[in-house]
This record gives C-alpha cells, sequence and structure tokens, in this order.
C-alpha cells in the first residue's frame, strides 16, 4: 500500500477555500438564528408599542374628558349660586319693597335710591360671583348700582336688556366697548304687589369667576390646560395657561371650532398654539360657551416613548445575546463539519489512513464514527484490490512467459523432428526415383512404405504446430476483402484430381444473395474449408461430395461441406471435434490422416469468429456447416442497400 | 522434364552441419549432374569459396561457430562473390522465418524436408536466373 502511512498532504490552495465554506455556513447559521429571535422580539415590541400608545391616548382621552366634566360641573354650580345670590338680593325684605318703592316712583328719590345702593353694597360685599349690581326700570334706564357711574345710564342697546324682561337669564359673555372686556350679565325681573312688571335686577358677574374654575390644573401634567371660548369672535373667556395668547384675540383649532359649533367629543389635533394636542371639548349651552381640554401629544405620548426606547433596547440586547449563542451554535456545529470536510479530502486526495477525530455524542459524531468505518473499509478493500490485481498481473506474467516459451519449444521442436525427416524422406525418394540404382520389387515396397509413413509423419508434425500455433494465439487472423466465389473456385481446383481419383462427384454452388465481396481471412478460410472437404472425399466412397456457400440473413454467413459417406455415430459426435478423435482408433488405421483436421477446423472458425456444427446419419452422411460473421465493405453494404430499395 | 544439360553446368556448395542432410542433396544434385561442393560449418564455406565460385549457395541457418546468417553477411561483403545466389535450406519452419531470411538478404528459402522428388524444380521456381 503506497498509499499507506503516507503523512496527510495539506494543500494551500486548498486550505483556502475550506475556511469561506465554513464562514458561509457559520454566517448562515447566525443570520438564522439572529432573524429567529429578532423577529419575534420586534414583533411583539411593534404590538406593545401600538396597544401602550393606544392606551395611553385613550387614558389622556379618558382624562380630558374627565377633567371637561367636572369644570363643567363646577360652571353649572357657580352658575346656580349666582342666581341664589339674585334672589338672595331680591329677596330682602327691605330692599325688595325699597326696590319696588323706588321704580314705581315717578320721580326717584335720592335718599331711597342711596338707601338702596347701599343695600346692594352691603351683599356685593359679602360674595365673590358678581362685581357689580345694578337696577333699571323698564325703559333700560339704571336706577341704582353699586358703581355710581353707571346709574342713569340706558342699557336699552345692550343684548342683555330685551330678554332680561322677560325671565331670569344669564346674558352669555359679550365685548363691551366702554370696559374693553367680555362682559356677563345675570339678571331677574322685579314685579310689583300686583305682577307688573317694574324692573329689572342685574348683576355682573366678576370676570375671575370662571377663571378659577378653568385655571384650577389638577391632572393637566405640565402643558394640560382648559379654558372656555365664547362664540363672540372666538375670543377667549378665560386665560390661556401659557403667555403671550390674550383673551381678546380670535382663536382657532379643531377643538374650540367643535365645541362652539355645539359639539362635543374627543380628537388629535392641533390647538390655537400650533401644538399638536389631544383634546376634549364641550359646548356649554347655558352660558353659551366652548370648554376645552387640551394636553400636548409629546406629553400624553411621553411615557409610551420612553417604554418605546425601552424595548428598543431591550430587542437590541436580545439580538445582541441571540447572535453570540448562533455564532457559538455555529461553530460548534460548522467546526466539526470543517473537520470532516477536511478529512474527507485527504481521503479523496489518497491518504486512506486519514481518519476524524470528532468524538460528538449527536448525529455529526455519527457521521464521523460512520466515515471513520467507510475510510477502514475503504483501506481493507483497495488493499485486496491493490494484493489481486497484483497477483492477476503476476498470473499475466507468468502466462505470456509461459506463452513464449511453449513458442520457443513449439519452434525448437518443429525444427528438431524435420532435421532426421529430411534424411528419411530424401534418402527414401533417391532410393524410389532410382538415383542409388535399381530395387527389387521387394525393396521398391517396403521403402515405398517407409516413404509413405514418413509423409504422414510429417503430416502430422505440421498439423500439430498448425494446432499448437492456434491455441498459443499466434494465428494473426487477416480482415481483408475477398470474392467467397473466388474462394470456391481455388477450392475446386485443389480438391478436383482428389474427386476424379475416388471417381465421386464435385458439387459447388455459391449463393446469389451472398455480397460479391466479404472481408476476412482468406487463406485461414481455404485451410479450414480444405480440412472439411478432406475428410468428406476420405469417408466417402461413392455418391458426392457437395460445397455451399450460403446467407444467412445480413448478421452471417456459411460454408457447408456434405457427403454421402459413411457417416458419423450418434455417440462420436460430441468428440469429433476434439484432438486426436477419429470415429474410433480402427478407422484411424483405415482411413489414415493425422485427426487432428476438425481440431484445427474448429479452431481456425472460433479464431475468425465463427463456429462449426456437424449434423450426420450414420450410412448416409454427413454434413459439416461453419457459420461465420458477415462482413462486407462499405461499398459493398451501400450498394446492397441501393439494390433493396 | 529433363534439366540435365542446364544443371550440369551448375556448381553448387551445399553448407550444414549434418552429414546426412549434405548427403541428401548431394546425391540428388550429383544425380542431375551439378558438380557439388559440401561444407559442415561456416568457415569451412568461406575457406571454400576463396577456392571455387559456385553457380549458387545452399546452406542450413542453424550452424555452430558461423552460423547461416553470419555466412550470408560475409559473402555479401566480399566483391568477388557478388551475385551469387544464396538459398536458405533449413527445418525453421514457423510462420515468419521465411519472411525474415528474405529479408536479411537469401535469394530464395527452401524448407527441410526436401523432397528429392521435385528438388530440381523447386530450384529452378525460385532461382529462375538458371534456366
Amino acid at each position: 500500500m503506497s498509499t499507506n502511512g503516507k503523512p496527510a498532504r495539506r494543500d494551500t490552495t486548498r486550505n483556502d477555500a475550506q475556511p469561506r465554506f465554513r464562514a458561509r455556513l457559520r454566517s448562515t447559521l447566525v443570520a438564522a438564528f439572529v432573524l429567529l429571535s429578532v423577529l419575534p422580539i420586534a414583533l411583539a415590541m411593534f404590538v406593545a408599542v401600538e396597544r401602550t400608545s393606544a392606551q395611553a391616548e385613550q387614558q389622556v382621552v379618558n382624562q380630558l374628558d374627565s377633567i371637561a366634566e367636572t369644570k363643567e360641573q363646577a360652571i353649572r354650580a357657580d352658575l346656580a349660586d349666582s342666581h341664589s345670590i339674585l334672589e338672595g338680593v331680591i329677596a330682602d325684605p327691605v330692599s325688595y319693597s325699597d326696590v319696588v318703592t323706588l321704580l314705581t316712583m315717578s320721580a326717584p328719590d335720592e335718599s331711597l335710591r342711596g338707601t338702596v345702593a347701599t343695600r346692594f353694597e352691603a351683599m356685593l360685599a359679602v360674595q365673590e360671583a358678581f362685581s357689580e349690581f345694578f337696577l333699571y326700570d323698564p325703559e333700560g334706564t339704571i336706577f341704582v348700582s353699586t358703581e355710581p357711574v353707571q346709574v342713569d345710564k340706558v342699557v336699552r342697546q345692550k343684548p342683555y336688556y330685551a330678554p332680561s324682561l322677560q325671565g331670569v337669564q344669564i346674558q352669555t359673555p359679550f365685548y363691551e366697548l366702554q370696559s374693553e372686556t367680555l362682559t356677563m350679565v345675570a339678571s331677574r325681573p322685579v314685579f310689583d304687589e300686583t305682577g307688573q312688571l317694574v324692573g329689572v335686577l342685574a348683576g355682573r358677574l366678576s370676570p375671575g369667576a370662571f377663571a378659577e374654575i378653568m385655571t384650577q390644573r389638577v391632572g393637566l401634567g405640565e402643558t394640560g390646560e382648559t379654558y372656555l371660548v365664547s362664540l363672540e369672535n372666538n375670543y377667549l373667556v378665560t386665560p390661556s395657561r401659557f403667555e403671550g395668547y390674550p383673551l381678546l384675540r380670535a382663536y382657532h383649532s379643531a377643538g374650540i371650532d367643535n365645541a362652539l359649533a355645539g359639539l362635543d367629543g374627543t380628537a388629535s389635533y392641533v390647538n390655537y398654539r400650533d401644538q399638536p394636542v389631544i383634546g376634549a371639548y364641550r359646548w356649554l349651552p347655558d352660558v353659551q360657551l366652548g370648554l376645552v381640554a387640551e394636553m400636548e401629544q409629546a406629553e400624553a405620548f411621553r411615557a409610551v416613548r420612553q417604554s418605546t426606547q425601552t424595548s428598543i433596547l431591550v430587542a437590541a440586547l436580545a439580538a445582541f445575546i441571540a447572535a453570540n449563542i448562533g455564532l457559538f451554535v455555529a461553530l460548534r456545529i460548522t467546526r466539526p463539519i470543517a473537520e470532516l470536510t477536511t478529512v474527507t479530502r485527504q481521503l479523496s486526495e489518497g491518504n486512506l489512513a486519514a481518519r476524524t477525530q470528532v468524538r460528538l455524542r449527536n448525529e455529526i459524531g455519527e457521521l464521523g464514527s460512520t466515515f471513520n468505518t467507510m475510510a477502514a473499509q475503504l483501506q481493507t478493500t483497495l488493499r485486496k484490490l491493490e494484493e489481486s490485481v497484483k497477483e492477476a498481473r503476476t498470473a499475466t506474467a507468468m502466462a505470456r512467459e509461459a506463452n513464449r516459451v511453449k513458442s520457443e519449444f513449439l519452434a525448437t521442436m518443429s525444427h528438431e523432428l524435420r532435421t532426421p525427416l529430411n534424411a528419411i524422406i530424401g534418402f527414401a525418394e533417391i532410393l524410389l526415383a532410382g538415383m542409388a540404382g535399381e530395387l527389387s520389387e521387394q525393396h521398391k515396397h517396403k521403402i515405398t512404405r517407409i516413404h509413405l509413413n514418413s509423409k504422414r509423419l510429417l503430416d502430422l508434425i505440421n498439423d500439430l504446430l498448425d494446432l499448437a500455433k492456434i491455441e498459443a494465439g499466434r494465428v494473426e487472423v487477416l480482415r481483408d476483402p475477398f470474392s467467397p466465389i473466388q474462394l470456391a473456385a481455388t477450392l475446386e481446383a485443389e480438391m478436383e484430381s482428389l474427386a476424379e481419383q475416388k471417381g465421386l462427384a464435385f458439387n459447388i454452388s455459391v449463393d446469389s444473395s451472398l455480397p460479391p465481396t466479404l472481408i476476412g481471412d482468406t487463406a485461414r478460410l481455404e485451410q479450414a474449408t480444405s480440412n472439411l472437404l478432406s475428410n468428406a472425399f476420405k469417408f466417402t466412397h461413392r455418391g458426392r461430395v457437395e460445397l455451399r456457400l450460403s446467407a444467412n440473413g445480413d448478421r452471417s454467413w456459411s460454408v457447408v461441406v456434405s457427403d454421402t459417406g459413411i457417416g458419423i455415430p450418434p455417440h462420436a459426435l460430441e468428440y469429433i471435434f476434439d484432438e486426436f478423435r477419429q470415429v474410433d482408433t480402427g478407422s484411424q488405421r483405415a482411413y489414415g490422416g493425422s485427426g487432428l483436421g476438425l481440431a484445427i477446423t474448429r479452431n481456425l472458425a472460433r479464431v475468425m469468429g465463427g463456429e462449426v456444427h456437424v449434423s450426420s446419419t450414420l450410412g448416409e452422411g454427413s454434413t459439416f456447416t461453419i457459420t461465420l460473421p458477415l462482413i462486407v465493405p462499405e461499398d459493398v453494404a451501400v450498394e446492397m442497400a441501393y439494390e433493396s430499395l | 522434364m529433363n534439366h540435365y544439360e542446364t544443371v550440369a553446368n551448375w556448381t553448387v556448395l551445399v553448407v550444414d552441419d549434418e552429414p546426412d542432410s549434405i548427403e541428401v542433396v548431394t546425391d540428388v544434385l550429383e544425380f542431375h549432374g551439378a558438380t557439388v561442393h559440401s561444407a559442415n560449418d561456416g568457415q569451412k564455406a568461406l575457406d571454400l569459396l576463396g577456392l571455387v565460385k559456385p553457380t549458387f549457395i545452399l546452406t542450413d541457418l542453424s550452424m555452430p561457430i558461423i552460423d547461416g546468417w553470419a555466412l550470408l553477411a560475409s559473402i555479401r561483403n566480399s566483391p568477388e562473390l557478388d551475385g551469387v545466389p544464396v538459398v536458405a535450406l533449413t527445418a525453421h519452419a514457423m510462420q515468419g522465418d521465411a519472411e525474415r531470411a528474405l529479408a536479411a538478404g537469401f535469394t530464395a528459402y527452401l524448407t527441410k524436408p526436401l523432397s528429392p522428388f521435385s528438388f530440381i524444380t523447386d530450384i529452378l521456381e525460385r532461382l529462375p536466373a538458371l534456366a
């Protein structure tokens, strides 16, 4: 085993290629691990953020809505208080009679006016809702006011005047030119004993009253605010939480406009300060004001944003850990695979002693041990194979040597046998030719026997050598074009004298279906056929000998030699082609011949790729058939193809 | 066919290490009237060739000391023997032997055993210039 024990060959170019493969496998695994861990985290995070922000918004909306509700209630309560106060002012028995008296007088009594005014001032001082009480007659002339400058002024043009004659009411805020402020006036009519309307008691509501409610910022965080907006020019009724936004300016936003349009609701929008906000708005029909509660989205979602950042951080951390685990696992998987690959390559490069050291208790470990088993088997198999090849080579060499020795032996034997035969035949013929003087008849007869037997010996030697040459594979079969008709003619010429000598008919026929030219070894064919013909003439005493060349389809053709001779007994058909076998020893004596002719014919037929068969009936004759592959020259084949068209 | 007149003019050198072979050939040739000189090895043949120039030479191939091949080479190297036919008469009758001999420069090739009946005809067939 030349490959055994050879150190593992390490091809540098191959090694360069190896880490690339490992890196690819590793990066694939890492990518898969990272994706698998990051994707669910990201998805969960996205859902959580979405839910949290929706929840946060809902929470803010709810909060703002409830704040708005609370403030509306507070304003209602405040308004109810205002009415109670006005009722209280009227219900005061002293002032009520004074007021009616004062209003029904044709000319107002100054002292009574002073008494009522003093009474009003006293009442104004004990409450905070109103900044002024004043009294006017049905024509709108102010009789009494806690603000002395208002006395005798006519309120006929004021928006609250007309409704105030009809019943208790609160005039929605309106812009008063003199004071340059938004004003609200609550009023109730005053009737005399007969139920006749004699005037109206009115109170100017303090501007700070609602402001106190609206600027309460419990639950509004850093940017939340509530404010009231007037239908009048979209003015703010209560101050903005932020500086630079005076009351008397027209303000617009989705919240403000919706509230003033009489709608209640919540929405996200850009407010009057151009800030994106979440807002709750509602219309207060009692005071004809819009109430808006807003909080900036930045603040509302701050918590969400913070939790989103935390989530991203956690996800990134998870991804990082996952990537590291992935790398670790990938290395664990790829390292043994890479080692296996290296060892496999060593094996493929012929280092059959290569074994893997992978000892994992998993499928890869199993692969490794299976690989080692396989490599060991391969090594054993190859060793056996090499041994077999070596044996086969030795056997071939021995056979070749044996063949060479055999050929040499044949040549030597031929030479050594011919040399004494040369003398025997030579002297016999010299004597028979009379070159050494006249012979007596008796001598002539004996020498003739010597001569014939020595000729027979020569034939035997020649046949033996032929057979030995064929069996030693020294016969080269030619592949030349020849004419079957010419072959038949040659054989006819060769056998003619023999036929004449024995008085037998010699019929020769060549099938017209046989191509005019075939490929083969005409000398070998002639030798094989003439052996059969010699036998036919030898064993036939009357009748005929026939030679027929015929085609058997387009694959083979036959040389058929038949006779009307003595025939062959069935038991002899089995061995008739064996060397030195005639039907029996008696026939050998009777007919002569070496007994090698049929063996030579069979061997020649075989070296030409064919076979010989015999059929025979004892006493009637025999038929020998040499069947050979039909090979035609290409031009002949083309010609035949044309003819068949 | 009677070749007596032709053969009577022949002077033949027969070279063979087998005395029986020499005798057969000598008997046949002399019967037909030829003058025969014989040698039982190559060296003696060369010695003889210094004395006589034969019509043709018949030589065995396998002989001790100087064999038929070496003899042929020597003959072909001596200018005075130029044009003398050299016929191999040998028991080497295997396929290819004749071709090898003719290729080496032998004029003709005859195998043993020779037939005295047809020997003269065989020679004349192979050496037509002698007829």
